[in-house]
């Protein structure tokens, strides 16, 4: 019995190594929040899936250099918005970005983003063994008007 | 959820006791917070996005729905005004009198051009408002809204209470309006308060 066991954390430990090295992210859904003229600053939205506990620890995109990862959180009666210098994706379950959750937020932009447009976006992850990846995606600029999607139900639990 | 439990309790006993309570003596109910009593708002004395001064006697007959906020912020904002819009859709006629007021508490980035641009893009009728920093900050103090606002790495953040408040035609502050409300039930709160009058 024991032995079975034993044997058995040591297929999955190696198991979790094996993949660890392969994780498998994926990024859909990535959209950007419209601007009007005048504002420089707008959030990137999506969901990101790993195969893998992993980390997102960069976001860059060419049209522009300032971009941050940003958390939303509600302190007492106010909605705080605070840069975050990772953030934790668990293995296998989405993580949505939304309001009083994550986001992306381009800073600085020159010019605003229009509705119907593209932004390249590339997410650098780290996996635990501190194995570095990339995984660049194209986000369409929807509407200024667009509602984030709701914050996941257990975005309490997600680890930070 | 709570106030339909207490709504379904309300008219059981009215069912119950007919002689004993009547639809009169049976306090309103709303999905807001009814915070009547609190004396909640002072004067306002702003411009709007057309530049045009602004105070609450502007709107008296009228149901006014007043939000704080900045353009730059990425979603609380504008799901808030797009969520405003939809309930000037769902009013419909009654939309006529009601006023939807955004004050942004970033009056220096937050110029009268880039409200002029941003406002109206949600709905045509709503208005956005600006004053000076001590203006910003007494009318906020008068709502207990809060805010600050934080210089990082080439932007600012800003904090600001995301709930707005409904002020009833004859000017007296009578809900607080969480942030989770639907439109429905904002919608709903309008209508209840419409009808008092
Ligand atoms: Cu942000």
């Amino acid at each position: 019995m024991n032995k079975t066991l034993a044997s058995l954390a040591m297929a999955s430990a190696l198991f979790s190594v094996t993949f660890s090295a392969a994780a498998e992210v994926t990024v859909t859904d990535a959209w950007v929040r419209g601007m009007v003229k005048g504002q420089t600053e707008t959030g990137a939205y999506m969901t990101i899936k790993s195969t893998e506990p992993t980390k997102l620890v960069g976001v860059s995109s060419p049209v522009t250099k300032v971009v941050q990862l940003h958390e939303m959180k509600m302190d007492g009666d106010v909605m705080t918005m605070r840069p975050l210098k990772s953030l934790a994706v668990p293995a296998d379950k989405p993580l949505s970005f939304g309001p009083d959750g994550y986001h992306i937020m381009l800073i600085d932009l020159k010019k605003p983003l229009a509705k119907g447009e593209s932004v390249p976006l590339k997410l650098t992850f780290r996996s635990q063994g501190g194995k570095k990846s990339s995984v660049e995606v194209k986000a369409e600029v929807r509407a200024l008007t667009e509602p984030s999607a709701p914050a996941p139900m257990d975005h309490a639990h997600m680890q930070h | 959820m709570r106030i339909r439990l207490i709504g379904a309790a309300a008219l059981l006993l009215a069912l119950l006791a007919p002689c004993a309570v009547t639809a009169e003596e049976v306090a309103p109910t709303y999905f807001g917070k009814d915070v009547s009593t609190a004396k909640i708002g002072g004067p306002l004395h702003m411009t709007d996005q057309n530049g045009r001064r602004r105070s609450f006697e502007d709107f008296r007959g009228k149901v006014v729905v007043i939000f704080f906020g900045y353009t730059r912020c990425p979603d609380v904002c504008p799901t808030t005004l797009s969520r405003m819009a939809q309930v000037m859709r769902l009013l419909g006629p009654d939309a006529e009198r009601t006023q939807v007021l955004w004050v942004t508490v970033d009056p220096k980035r937050d110029t009268q051009a880039l409200l002029h641009n941003f406002i109206p893009h949600f709905d045509a009728r709503f208005l956005g408002l600006r004053g000076t920093l001590a203006q910003t900050e007494s009318l906020a103090k008068s709502f207990h809204v809060g805010y600050q606002i934080l210089k990082y790495q080439g932007t600012f953040l800003v904090d600001h209470s995301p709930e707005g408040y409904l002020i009833d035609p004859a000017g007296v502050t009578r809900l607080k309006l969480p942030y989770d409300m639907t439109a429905e039930q904002i919608a709903a709160d309008v209508r209840t308060i419409l009808g008092q009058q």
